[in-house]
């Protein structure tokens, strides 16, 4: 019995070394062909590295090219080399890029719908996806990808990244007639960047497009306190005063530009220059709207009234016009001796608005006929019907 | 012949079950010391089988650039020469080096588990991994996938040898390292545990699953610390807006479905045929399959070539025209049925993926293109959902296709099209081609091993099936011997001429007690008179404690034979109202009624 119990001791001590002995084996195997696996995959790693290198940089090289073609077969042998990690990523962003390039929006839209499953917060990615959506009038959906890319992450330059997105984001909700979303996110960009003339030009140009006119103005304004000597952007300005009927400042701008010297290939010579200051000035001494002031006004309506009777019967006396036959003309001539603007002097003027009302009416629709049946006008009566056409769309002087 | 033991094969006995005798006779003494091993073991097993697969996917993609190049394109020779070549080499090594390395692998380590006590030998395991990458390297048109199973069964089978276990654990380690290999291969382990349960050992038993889980997890650690823990397959997550969008994938289910029928008929067609011919010609065999689909990558398709991951991924990135992946789909069932038909040694898992992805994005694109407003979801996700069709229905595991697809996307909101359109698939090719492929492959082979699906399908009869109406007399328990006496006698006056195969007695435990009626006549034979001691004790004090079992009708028929030792007839009891009888069963009802299945 002794010996039985003996035995199995000895039997289960040897099982026990047994056992012990083939788990150290199993171990010594495993990292034995662990350390063996490293080293082969740790190679072509490597090898595999090289390759997705030459090839993203062959795919660069036709991407630069303009072979979008040619870069979606690079990049994609690229990738299929490129292990996981920001490379991959740069590669399928490139590639990305070339599919979109080489018109296969659906396939590079799955690319970057993939990048931004791993990437959700990138900005570049949200803003390609935004450009893509739009190009497949995705309205919402561009919009959404357009503000996750403005409050997205960029690599470097965040803010001027940013600030572009922006200014691209203003362009689409200019196109979905947006436009006061438009003229915040204009806001926001000219006040993160107060003291970059290029910015407030395109913010100025931008809420211009987005009907905004006077805010333009604004921001014109802004960027030639910054830079006061810059001709461009003094006549620029001019142009955008007087097309809000600001003349007085139109022409003050338009004297500043004159001052500065002229650089080869000015698209406005000196003497457009000169004119274009002239025509600010005499506008001024014939605007009629109620918000000048009393005797100035009565002044430019008598003027005014003069040009207007002038220019109606050189009209009536052109050669190929029928005035009794054009129902333009033909109420003009009884209206103007019912109005007597023989009588209207200035005193007369002063004490009956009414009488100025009318003379100011019956001048802009002289002009704004004769135009219509005689022609273009020149000189005054050409600055009249801009008054005129001022008045109709409900804009008086000084912008108002 | 792919299954037939090889010489090495046949091993005596005493080689499968431990390298040293006398440690196998210990195992007498421990019975306990196999199921102690047994997990550990597991983890073992699953990260060698691992190693090993990450080696052996190595090994494919360094040949693949070695001989096909960086970027095989159309009209480079070498897509043409590399496979031949690779061809002639393969039937030499397979001639007279590794006999046992042709075919997929799954049915190999099924044949390892149900024939050879889960011996796969060492030789098999390195021509396995040695050929599998060649031919898959240069260019035929096999996936990695099965030979990584058979690979890591192969690892699982060695070691557990060396240890020394039992004839039953050797077995069921085949399977353990199965799951680890093609767990690390798909790096998706559900799908692999699923797999093997599915179509390899066929249940789920406590043990077993453990270890199998353990093996494929410890796999795809080790696959993950080398490719990273990303899904071999990313698409946007989809949102079905329009439920009509499902009729896409419905008709995607039913293209699947013939596809995998197309597929499946084209292999049990040109495989029996070319190992029908001389051995001269099967020697050429693997060369001209590798000249044939050289010449489909030459002549514009090189993405069949391979395992085709990389068109996959184009697939699903929208990169093809519909054109393009309808004949992407055709030639690589062309170009898969000549390449395994061949007998070069790979698998038909990525081919079926492959399929499966082209026809997807294939009816994704004509959904998008004709029906825009119901594509709610990508191309990729139509692709994604396709290769979950074509392993349902060309493999026939329709519970992993549905986890692969799953596990190797990483993407859940895929679910409801994958569930609809692989069920509408595996039905289809269920009533189209009743044998699984593997299935026919065995038979081809000259085996039967057996059919998962229909053990799958087996329907187990239960004691609801045979049961009979109670029509044997009742007596009480609480009634005395005398009283019992008396009333089993007058039932019996009623119907002298028969005798009942057994009297039930309830009990006031609300128990039964099916006595035989020998028993019965021998206790009532005891009380001369009433006055008899014996006449006045209950009758169920007299029987004893001992009751029948308390057995339900929905409980297994299987079960009920092990009773009939000792109990004339078996009552089946109600499970709502304790004592309440829905009928009985005796020995000779279950036969009939098995007799009758």
């Amino acid at each position: 019995m002794a010996t039985t119990i003996q035995t199995r001791a000895y039997t289960k001590r040897g099982l026990v070394l047994h056992d012990t002995l083939s788990f150290l084996a199993l171990l010594a195997i495993s990292v034995a062909l662990f350390g063996v696996t490293l080293f082969l995959f740790r190679s072509f790693e490597e090898h595999r590295a090289d390759l997705a290198v030459r090839w993203a940089k062959r795919g660069r090289l036709a991407l630069a090219q303009n072979h979008p073609a040619a870069a979606v077969d690079a990049f994609h042998t690229a990738l299929t080399y490129t292990s996981d990690g920001p490379e991959e990523t740069n590669d399928q962003l490139l590639l990305a890029q070339a599919l979109a390039a080489g018109g296969h929006t659906d396939e590079a839209q799955t690319y970057y719908l993939n990048l931004w499953e791993t990437h959700p917060g990138d900005g570049f990615i949200n803003l390609q996806l935004a450009r893509l959506d739009r190009a497949q009038d995705k309205f919402a959906d561009a919009n959404d990808k357009y503000e996750a890319s403005i409050f997205g992450s960029w690599e470097d330059d965040g803010a001027v990244h940013r600030r572009n997105v922006r200014l691209e984001f203003t362009e689409f909700l200019i196109q979905q007639h947006l436009n006061a979303e438009a003229r915040n996110q204009l806001f926001t960009v000219a006040s993160n960047f107060p003291n970059d003339v290029p910015t407030l030009l395109n913010v100025a140009d931008k809420l211009q497009t987005a009907g905004y006119a006077p805010d333009a103005l604004t921001f014109l304004q802004k960027a030639v306190a910054l830079e006061p000597h810059n001709r461009d952007l003094l006549i620029q300005a001019a142009q955008a005063a007087y097309a809000l009927a600001d003349y007085a400042l139109a022409e003050r701008l338009d004297h500043r530009a004159l001052e500065e010297h002229p650089e080869p290939g000015d698209a406005v010579s000196q003497a457009q220059l000169a004119a274009q200051a002239a025509a600010a000035k005499r506008i001024q001494d014939l605007v009629l709207t109620p918000d000048q002031p009393a005797t100035p006004r009565a002044d430019h309506i008598i003027a005014a009234a003069r040009i207007a009777q002038s220019r109606l019967r050189s009209c009536l006396a052109a050669p190929g016009t029928a005035p009794h036959n054009d129902p333009l003309l033909e109420g003009l001539t009884p209206r103007w001796t019912a109005a007597n603007p023989g009588k209207a002097t200035r005193s007369v003027l002063l004490n009956d608005p009414a009488l100025e009302d009318t003379l100011t009416q019956l001048i802009y629709v002289t002009e704004q006929n004769t135009n219509q049946a005689c022609g273009e006008p020149a000189g005054d009566d050409a600055l009249l019907l801009e008054l005129a056409n001022n008045a109709a769309k409900g804009q008086g002087s000084n912008g108002k | 012949m792919e299954n037939n033991p090889t010489p090495d094969q046949n091993l005596p006995e005493s080689a499968t079950i431990s390298g040293s005798r006398p440690v196998a006779n210990l195992e007498a003494d421990t019975p306990a010391r196999e199921e102690r091993l047994f997990l550990l073991l597991s983890i073992f097993i699953g990260i060698i089988s691992g190693l090993l697969v990450v080696s052996f996917r190595m090994a494919i993609e360094w040949l693949t650039v070695l001989l096909q190049g960086s970027a095989p394109a159309p009209h480079q020779l070498r897509l043409i020469i590399i496979p031949v070549l690779a061809g002639l080499l393969i039937s030499v090594l397979t001639r007279y080096v590794f006999p046992a390395v042709r075919g997929s692998g799954v049915n190999q380590t099924k044949a390892a588990l149900y024939i050879h006590n889960g011996y796969i030998s060492t030789r098999t395991v390195i021509g396995k991994f040695l050929l599998a990458a060649l031919a898959i390297g240069s260019g035929f048109s096999l996936g990695p996938e099965d030979p990584s199973l058979q690979i890591g069964a192969g690892a699982a089978s060695l070691i557990s040898r060396r240890i020394g276990l039992s004839r039953e654990k050797l077995r069921i380690f085949a399977p353990v390292g199965a799951a680890a290999g093609l767990a690390a291969a798909f790096n998706a382990p559900i799908s692999a545990i699923l797999f093997v349960i599915e179509e390899v050992i066929g249940q789920w038993t406590a043990g077993v699953l453990g270890s199998i889980v353990l093996a494929a997890v410890s796999a795809v650690v080790i696959a993950r610390w080398f490719w990273g823990a990303e899904p071999m397959f990313r698409v946007p997550p989809i949102a079905l807006r329009d439920p009509r969008e499902l009729l896409a994938y419905a008709v995607l289910g039913i293209i699947g479905g013939l596809a995998s029928l197309i597929f499946a008929k084209a292999l049990g067609f040109l495989r029996p045929l070319l190992r029908a011919q001389p051995q001269w010609s099967q020697m050429l065999q693997p060369a001209a399959a590798g000249f044939l689909v050289g010449c489909i990558g030459y002549f514009g398709l090189p993405q069949v070539m391979g395992a085709g991951y990389g068109a996959i991924d184009a697939a699903m990135h929208a990169q093809f025209a519909f054109k393009v992946l309808i004949l992407l789909a055709a030639f690589k069932i062309i170009a898969t049925t000549l390449s395994f038909s061949s007998g070069s040694p790979g698998g038909v898992f990525a081919p079926t993926l492959f399929v499966g992805a082209m026809l997807g994005a294939a009816i994704g694109a004509f959904e998008k293109h004709y029906f825009p407003s119901l594509a709610t979801g990508t191309i990729g996700s139509y692709a994604l959902v396709g290769m979950g069709v074509l392993f349902a229905a060309f493999l026939r595991a329709p519970l992993t296709s549905v986890f692969m697809i799953l596990e190797v996307s990483g993407n859940y909101s895929i679910i409801l099209p994958v569930i609809l359109a692989n069920t509408i698939a595996y039905l289809m090719a269920r009533a189209l081609q009743p044998v699984p492929i593997f299935e026919l492959f065995t038979h081809q082979d000259g085996l039967y091993l057996p059919s998962m699906e229909e053990q799958r399908e087996e329907s187990e009869l239960h004691f609801e099936d045979a049961l009979l109406p109670v029509t044997l007399p009742i007596l009480q328990g609480g009634q005395t011997v005398w009283s019992a006496k008396a009333a089993y006698t007058a039932s019996q006056a009623e119907k002298p001429d028969v005798t009942p195969a057994a009297i039930l007695v309830q009990c006031r435990d609300s128990g039964w007690y099916a006595a035989r009626p020998s028993e019965l006549t021998e206790i009532f034979a005891e009380p001369k008179s009433q006055d008899d001691p014996v006449a006045n004790v209950c009758l169920e004090d007299r029987l004893g404690a001992e009751r029948t079992p308390l057995i339900f009708p929905d409980q297994q028929l299987s079960s009920a034979l092990p009773y009939f030792r000792r109990w004339p007839v078996v009552p089946i009891s109600n499970r709502a109202t304790r004592g309440a009888l829905e009928g009985v069963l005796s020995l000779d009802d279950v036969l009939k009624r098995y007799q009758r299945q």
